[in-house]
């Protein structure tokens, strides 16, 4: 199980990879792309693959990150730091919202209710031109720098500079969040997926529980969602649609529910395939839409979880049979 | 009245098996394309709203058959999430045979231009429309609430089991009430597809509010479905007298509204 | 008639049915007796089709039943009357029987009120509305509609006042009467006593003893009543 490897080992680990990535991948604009959409996925992964819940909101906190980046870097003397800060703070903040009511519903009507939020939010971004850009969407959005008082002050305007920006909150996000599922709480979390009503019976507020992790998802996904907007120098109406949530919701489900390194999985093989097939096969999304029933059919577990037991068979060692099952 | 019939194919089929069908939208699509191609072989529209569900109707029986049979039993989110594959498959399949420019489909002569009430004028088409759903519905609900066939159906719907007990096939009712459900949508993009063409990105909208209407509805109540269709065109039309481009707003929060105050919709059973 | 022979049935991973050997003949009643939890109803379930683990060897009139789907083996003429009775809540009593009716069986909506006038004066209400005594009648004349060869029938008197009891009792010695076999599981000796023909004795999953009714009060039956019915 991850949960038995000590905090050390996921910060080396995903330093590893984010110090990595960039050199293996065709370029960093797509490194960045990857280490941004890693973070929604595991946003989306958290409640999907935790608790349970599938939420077809996710572009909402997405968009909203988004959002609230560009329009602070534009109308707002801000430094990155706080920039990044209050969209996650925002995004949180609109998850709970959307969490609060959500979650007094089940099953299928839980699903509806998240996605009318998500579409009630995409037709308000569409509606607040103004604000927004409406359909075309926020233009000319800048990167903030960074400024550490007396001694330096850094600019992003470089694809390579930025991604080293993302890289660091990608493994602090992502350390803090492996910390998160690994502690008492994810526990609680875990339990409420597996049977909710006995979570309930042994005395756990469940409501409680699930809008806590309602308010990291929506914190970690709108913390992408900036990156993006930063990143883009733009911030476009399909971030907030519902294809974007369906992107996250595959890249999480491809890489494997319960697993924060399924997510990164999932994000790097969507994205490379995305960009591989661009160019070949325009329609290429019919391997994806393929891939998903397969997936679901016969690998509920994602590719991680496959990768982990290939792995494990491989070498004959019990450690990674655990690792990958922690996934299941 | 097309939402009522996107509507209702979707709850007959969740009322039934209790199936999640986000894949809906694309058999309206797939309607669409299929009407289409029948007037380009053919010149005729009659011909292709006759025929479009037969087609989409078999499409229906063969995914039923291979794949969604397999799925009555697990749980909500894995349906959603493979019917959303399923729905990338279709499109993608529809781009390519089709191409990505949406094809356009002319009103049938017999039906264009407009009648006259006193001041207003409506379109001869869209009258055509409503008459046919509303047609449909009425055949629908016959069926459903009259015949030996609707007993079963909603028998099935409570207790599958003790409906084979008694020596029916629920297998085969289950495809047949699959097969209905998706034709419905089908005829559903025929019937549009002069007004709006054939697009493979059609199902998307379509969807999203064939759900809202039978949300508000009560998912598996076919009044629901009537009455959710009907409560949705309303707040359509007010909403566009006033703040036109806000309908999708309201029509969310209308629903929003409905599941947090009645957590079964208008008609739903727990 | 109908016949099991070493049959075994597993829920799952969960063994329920071991080497489990059964036979009803032409006319008569049977009664399948345990505590609960011995797998009598699922025994009936095995002969319908609804395990979903089986082996061994199932036949009625001679024609293998493992592996048909439920509603052929319904179409036989093996009749089920479940033990929560399973009344569609949703549908009115008089659907409720529609639903159920053969053409060319032995009972027709005609026989079903007269024998049941009960559900003829609430044939539209729905099912949902009916009492325990009543759902009990609806499942009977359900299954009289179905025209079968061979009732099965799972604690019909369960939870049920003694006067509807009776009741039930007396239109099971009828259908008997009329030449159709009963599988009886039930609790109630009394009830078994006055009916049956054979009793079968059953103790987690197995077959241990079996009484023709005139050897059922033997010094040796009343000790294995003792031992295995809780009475
Ligand atoms: N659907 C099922 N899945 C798994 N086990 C079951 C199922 N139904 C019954 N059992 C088990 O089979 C055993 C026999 O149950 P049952 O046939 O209902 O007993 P009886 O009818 O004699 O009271 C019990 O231990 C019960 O827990
Ligand atoms: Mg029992």
């Amino acid at each position: 199980m991850t949960r038995n490897f000590p905090l050390g080992f996921h910060i080396g680990a995903a330093t590893v990879f984010a110090f990595i990535l960039p050199f293996v991948v065709p370029s960093e604009v797509l490194a960045t792309e990857i280490l941004i959409f890693a973070l929604a996925a595991i946003g989306c992964n958290l409640l999907l693959g935790y608790t349970g819940l599938l939420s077809f909101g996710q572009a909402l906190f997405f968009g909203a990150g988004a959002y609230f980046a560009g329009l602070m870097s534009i109308h707002l003397p801000f430094g990155l730091f706080t920039v990044l800060l209050i969209s996650t703070i925002a995004g949180a903040a609109i998850a709970v919202i959307v969490g609060f009511f959500s979650i007094r519903r089940a099953g299928i009507y839980f699903v509806m209710l998240t996605l009318a939020f998500g579409q009630l939010g995409y037709y308000i971004a569409f509606l607040a031109e103004p604000l927004t850009g409406g359909e075309d969407g926020l233009l000319s959005v800048v990167r903030p720098s960074l400024t550490i008082p007396f001694i330096a002050k850094f600019d992003f305007a470089t694809n390579t500079s930025f991604y080293y920006v993302t890289a660091v909150t990608f493994v602090m996000a992502f350390t803090l969040l492996q910390r998160l599922v690994d502690s008492p709480l994810g526990s609680v979390l875990r339990a409420i997926k597996q049977n909710e009503a006995r979570a309930e019976a042994i005395g756990y507020q469940v409501r409680l529980y699930k809008i806590a992790v309602f308010a990291f998802s929506g914190a970690v996904t709108s913390l992408s969602g900036a990156l993006y907007a930063l990143m883009l120098n733009f911030a476009p109406l399909s971030n907030i649609d519902i294809e974007t949530s369906e992107v996250i919701l595959f890249m999480c489900v491809l890489g494997g529910l319960g697993s924060l390194y399924g997510s990164i999985l999932g994000a790097v093989i969507f994205l490379l395939a995305s960009d591989f097939f661009a160019e070949l096969w325009p329609r290429w999304m019919l391997l994806l839409g393929l891939m998903l029933v397969m997936i679901m059919l016969y690998m509920p577990g994602g590719l991680w979880k496959s990768v982990c037991s290939l792995f494990a068979r491989l070498s004959g060692t019990d450690d990674t049979v655990k690792k990958g099952g922690a996934n299941g | 009245m097309i939402y009522f019939l996107m509507g209702v194919g979707l709850t007959i089929i969740f009322g039934m098996m209790h199936f999640v069908n986000f894949a809906h939208g694309i058999y309206y699509a797939i309607g669409a394309y299929i009407c289409y191609q029948f007037i380009v072989w053919t010149g005729s529209f009659w011909i292709g709203l006759l025929l479009t569900p037969i087609v989409v109707g078999l499409l229906a029986y063969v995914i039923e058959r291979v794949l969604v049979r397999r799925l009555y039993k697990m749980d909500h989110a894995v349906q959603i999430l493979i019917t959303i594959g399923v729905m990338l498959i279709i499109r993608e399949g529809i781009l390519i045979v089709w191409g990505t420019v949406p094809k356009p489909v002319s009103i049938p002569p017999l039906l264009s231009g407009v009648v006259f009430f006193g001041e207003f004028a409506y379109p001869k088409y869209r009258l055509f429309i409503v008459a046919v759903a509303a047609f449909i519905a009425l055949a629908l609900w016959y069926l459903l609430d009259k015949t030996r066939f609707g007993i079963m159906v909603r028998a099935g719907s409570e207790n599958p089991k003790m409906v084979s007990l008694l020596g029916h096939d629920i297998d085969r009712l289950f495809a047949f009430t699959f097969v209905l459900g998706v034709a419905l949508a089908g005829v559903a993009g025929a019937l549009i597809s002069p007004i709006r063409g054939a697009d493979a990105f059609m199902g998307v909208e379509a969807l999203g509010i064939a759900f809202v209407v039978v949300v508000i509805g009560g998912m598996g109540s076919f009044t629901g479905a009537l009455i959710g269709g009907l409560i949705v065109g309303l707040v359509q039309s007010f909403t566009s007298g006033f703040w036109p481009q806000g309908t999708n707003v309201m029509i969310y929060s209308v629903m929003a509204l409905i599941i947090l105050l009645r957590p079964n919709g208008l008609f739903g059973r727990a | 008639m109908l016949r099991m022979e070493n049959v075994n049935a597993l829920y799952g991973k969960s063994h329920i049915l071991f080497d489990f050997s059964i036979r009803v003949d032409e006319g008569e009643l049977i009664t399948l007796l345990g505590r609960n939890g011995a797998g009598k109803s699922t025994t009936l379930s095995t002969i319908l089709g609804l395990v979903p683990n089986v082996d061994g060897v199932i036949e009625f009139n001679g024609a293998s039943l493992v592996g048909m789907p439920t509603h052929q083996i319904a179409g036989m003429g093996i009749c089920l009357i479940p033990e929560q009775r399973d009344i569609f809540q949703i549908l009115t009593v008089e659907e409720n029987l529609q639903l159920s009716i053969k053409k060319g069986g032995r009972w027709q909506m005609s026989d079903i009120y007269r024998l049941f006038p009960r559900l003829g004066e609430r044939k539209k209400n729905g099912g949902g509305q009916l009492s325990g005594g009543e759902q009990q009648m609806l499942a009977m004349a359900r299954a009289l509609l179905n025209d079968p060869k061979i009732l099965l029938c799972d604690e019909p008197s369960e939870g049920l006042a003694p006067v509807i009891v009776q009741e039930i009792v007396s239109t099971l010695k009828e259908i008997k009467d009329s030449g159709i076999p009963i599988l009886l599981v039930e609790q109630n000796l009394k009830v078994c006593e006055k009916l049956a023909d054979r009793h079968y004795i059953v103790e987690q999953g197995k077959v241990l003893h079996e009484f023709k009714s005139e050897d059922f009060f033997t010094r040796e039956a009343i000790a294995a009543k003792e031992k295995y019915l809780s009475v």
